[in-house]
């Protein structure tokens, strides 16, 4: 059980560059999918709203979605919620969200996205592992959690928190080295795939194929994996999703994810690097000073990259 | 190439087999057995024993009904029926074979063709069985001592049958008499104890059959079948799923709260999950891992979810694809068929457990949770009014958030003591501390 801060009382969601940058690059996922046959604007978004709903809002205006449900884990927070709730459409709901994911519709297409904000703990296998067990095929399943070592003061400590949250779903003899500092994203997304395993026995003819695999740190390390449930019905579609030049698109869960990195850049040197996008010759510089490696980051997230400014009103 | 003799010993065999299994066990196998009968003689599929537990209306009742009458001695085991009896020709062919041939159809609850056999060496040395059906019948009496010792080649593995002829349908039974008994059968029919154990077992394990299919007589009482204490939160649904886990297996999971006993009470060892194959019980108000407890994603079980019910039913006409061990108590952990089933078990179960974990709050898994305000939120159903709803949401209803909170630290017993002396009084610990609790707000004039 998770105890402390609500995090919409850690962060403002929007001011978050790279998990904005996430989130539009599901858009443009859901975006392709419906181009290969999906019909994603029939599937019903359950999701974690937080006080902002920016995915909501975000789902609900480009992709059509209307059938939508935000579950926060803060009973207390419920009229909160309900009036900083963008849209009529939006079913508000408070408690575990386990207990929503265990009541999904075998009828309905869904994208559940178990958006955490904390490291993985026993709360989060077990949702998963229900959405798993309960997802009808199509449906798209997503999962993020805070990447940094769990409480604790160094590997050995970390290494109790994850046997004391998933030791059902930790290898063989785990040891201390398996959750060194460089290791602890490695051992989340070990845990996480042999969640996914063991959700889906019992359907045989289900499996979960993957799309993101991402890593990255704003504030925070948080890692997502999130995939579609497929049975033969779906994976000839969904593997033409390969072929949509989607760099962030990961098929396989390995233990190396995508990573989203975005430079800090400044407006003016912005329009000059857009204006210049997407590059045809990789020789090309910019008139400001940029290591190669920052280009190159800059490339792979241009499309995503949210603009913030202030505004006077 | 010589080969080497694989041949089976028949005291190997006897000794091997019976070794594992109770004695309860054994008498509720030859009940199977004799409910086999009933099935076989007036054709009853495991679709109509569900249609009998899902069906709203309540079933007729049946004037004349099977009987099954068990009656023990420190002489001797009886188990008289009339439930049709078996056929002399599947009793030449099938009934004393080890295991069913390929091309037989076993049993609706005979599965394994091994119940009966098992059952009769366990108990006794001697055993007599006359059975009767409408057409034929046979008897056959066996000194199980003497066919021991004939063992030098397969074909001594036979039990010698004889024909008789048939009787009027009334009639029809079978009547198994085993006698020589073992010494420790002896000593467990001494047990006072059996008798109610026994009781309690077959009332459970037929609770769907008896006095529907059959009647059952232990000593010459009739057992009554247990009733499932299946109750619906008036703020909820019976959490429902129905689905295939293999071809011709159909399977119906229920989960919901428990209605309480006749004492406004819920005895925790009534909660749990309660698993049918067919219609007869292999697992009752089941608390442990298999049937998922402790599992991820399902908690392990804890006194707060003692109104908890859940239910698994599960049906084939080919009795084989059930779950269930040859012991028929228990499930088998490797079918394919429960591990289709187990997740969908556990994710059932979620909104009721966590509905339950809301109305009682985190308690500490060493203390009684205290019944609270429940009982005015449930209305008790039968199984069968139930079938026809959707899983839909599980939403506690608000409750009144209670305005105390525990306070607990430890301090040195000597310090207690001292406090005690002081005060001159003989208090226990927690009254100590709500004294010097209430001596703090009294002397802050803050009380």
């Amino acid at each position: 059980m998770r105890i402390g801060a609500a995090s919409f009382d850690k962060v403002h969601y929007a001011l978050r560059p790279a998990k904005q940058v996430e989130r539009r690059m599901f858009l443009d996922t859901f975006i392709r999918l419906t181009k290969l046959g999906f019909s994603i604007s029939n599937y019903h978004y359950m999701g974690m709203g937080s006080v902002y709903f920016v995915d909501f809002a975000m789902f609900h205006k480009h992709l059509g979605i209307s059938k939508m449900t935000s579950v926060e884990l803060e009973a207390s927070a419920k009229k909160r919620l309900e009036f900083n709730k963008p849209f009529k459409a939006v079913d508000v709901r408070t408690g575990d969200i386990a207990k929503y994911v265990a009541c999904i519709s075998p009828d309905e297409k869904y994208i559940v996205w178990l958006d955490y904000d904390c490291v993985l703990d026993s709360d989060v296998t077990k949702a998963l592992k229900l959405a798993l067990t309960n997802l009808s095929p199509g449906s798209i399943l997503i999962v993020t959690v805070d990447a940094m070592p769990p409480g604790g003061d160094g590997p050995p400590e970390w290494k109790e928190h994850f046997e004391d949250e998933a030791m059902p779903y930790l290898w063989l003899n785990p040891k201390t080295e398996d959750f060194a500092r460089s290791k602890i994203v490695e051992a989340n997304i070990r845990i996480l795939r042999s969640v996914i395993a063991s959700g889906l026995v019992g359907r045989p003819h289900v499996d979960f194929f993957p799309l993101f695999n991402i890593w990255y740190q704003d504030g925070h390390e948080m890692l997502t994996i999130g995939g579609m449930l497929a049975t033969d019905n779906e994976r000839p579609k969904l593997n033409q999703i390969r072929e949509e030049q989607l760099p962030f698109i990961t098929t396989k869960l390995t233990t190396r994810p995508y990573q989203i990195r975005v430079p800090l850049v400044t407006r003016k040197e912005r329009l000059s690097l857009d204006s210049a996008m997407p590059r045809k010759d990789k020789k090309w510089k910019p008139e400001f000073r940029m290591s190669k490696k920052d280009l190159d980051d800059y490339e792979r997230i241009y499309r995503y990259y949210p603009e913030y400014a202030e505004m006077y009103l | 190439m010589p080969d080497a003799n694989a041949h089976p010993k028949k005291r190997f065999f006897i000794d091997m087999f019976t070794r594992d299994i109770s004695l309860e066990e054994c008498i509720l196998d030859l009940l199977d057995n004799s409910i086999d009968g009933v099935i076989r003689s007036r054709g009853i599929s495991p679709a109509d024993i569900s249609q009998s537990i899902f069906s709203t209306t309540r079933a007729p009742r049946r004037r004349r009904l099977p009987t099954i009458e068990l009656t023990y001695s420190q002489k001797e085991i009886t188990v008289k029926d009339t439930c049709g009896g078996i056929d002399y020709d599947y009793a030449m062919e099938e009934a004393f074979n080890f295991g069913h041939s390929p091309e037989s159809t076993s049993g609706h609850l005979g599965v394994y063709g091994i119940g009966l056999k098992r059952a009769l060496f366990k108990m006794g040395n001697y055993f007599s069985i006359r059975s009767q059906t409408t057409e034929n019948g046979f008897t056959c009496e066996l000194d199980v001592r003497k066919w021991v010792k004939d063992d030098s080649s397969l074909d001594d593995w036979k039990v010698p049958l004889e024909r008789i002829s048939g009787t009027s349908s009334a009639q029809a039974g079978t009547e198994i008499t085993v006698t020589r008994l073992h010494d420790e059968v002896k000593m467990r029919l001494q047990d006072g104890l059996l008798e109610t154990a026994l009781g309690r077992e077959i009332s459970v394990t037929y609770a769907f059959l008896l006095e529907k299919y059959v009647r059952v007589l232990v000593n010459g009482e009739v057992i009554r079948p247990y009733d499932i204490p299946l109750a619906v939160a008036r703020a909820g649904k019976v959490q429902y799923e129905e689905l295939s886990p293999a071809k011709g297996v159909k399977a119906r999971l229920y989960a919901s709260i428990a209605a309480t006993d006749d004492r406004g009470r819920w005895p925790v060892d009534r909660a749990g999950w309660y698993v049918a194959c067919n219609g007869r019980i292999v697992l009752d108000a089941d608390q442990s891992a298999l049937s998922g407890w402790g599992v991820p994603p399902m908690q392990k079980f804890h006194p707060k979810f003692r109104q908890f019910i859940g239910l698994a039913f599960f049906e084939s006409d080919d009795a084989h694809k059930l779950p269930w061990t040859t012991t028929k108590r228990g499930l088998n952990k490797e079918s394919a068929v429960y591990l289709r089933v187990r997740n969908k078990m556990a994710s059932i179960s979620e909104p009721v457990l966590s509905y339950l974990s809301d109305l009682y709050g985190a308690t500490r898994s060493d203390e009684e949770p205290v019944d609270k305000e429940i009982g005015t939120l449930i209305k008790r159903v039968s199984v069968g009014s139930v079938t026809s709803r959707r899983r839909t949401d599980f939403t506690p209803p608000k409750r009144k958030k209670s305005t105390k909170t525990s306070v607990q630290y430890d301090v040195e017993k000597e310090e207690l003591e001292k406090v005690k002396k002081h005060l001159r009084r003989r208090l226990s610990a927690g009254a100590v501390g709500r004294h010097t609790f209430d001596y703090f707000l009294e002397q802050e004039g803050i009380s």
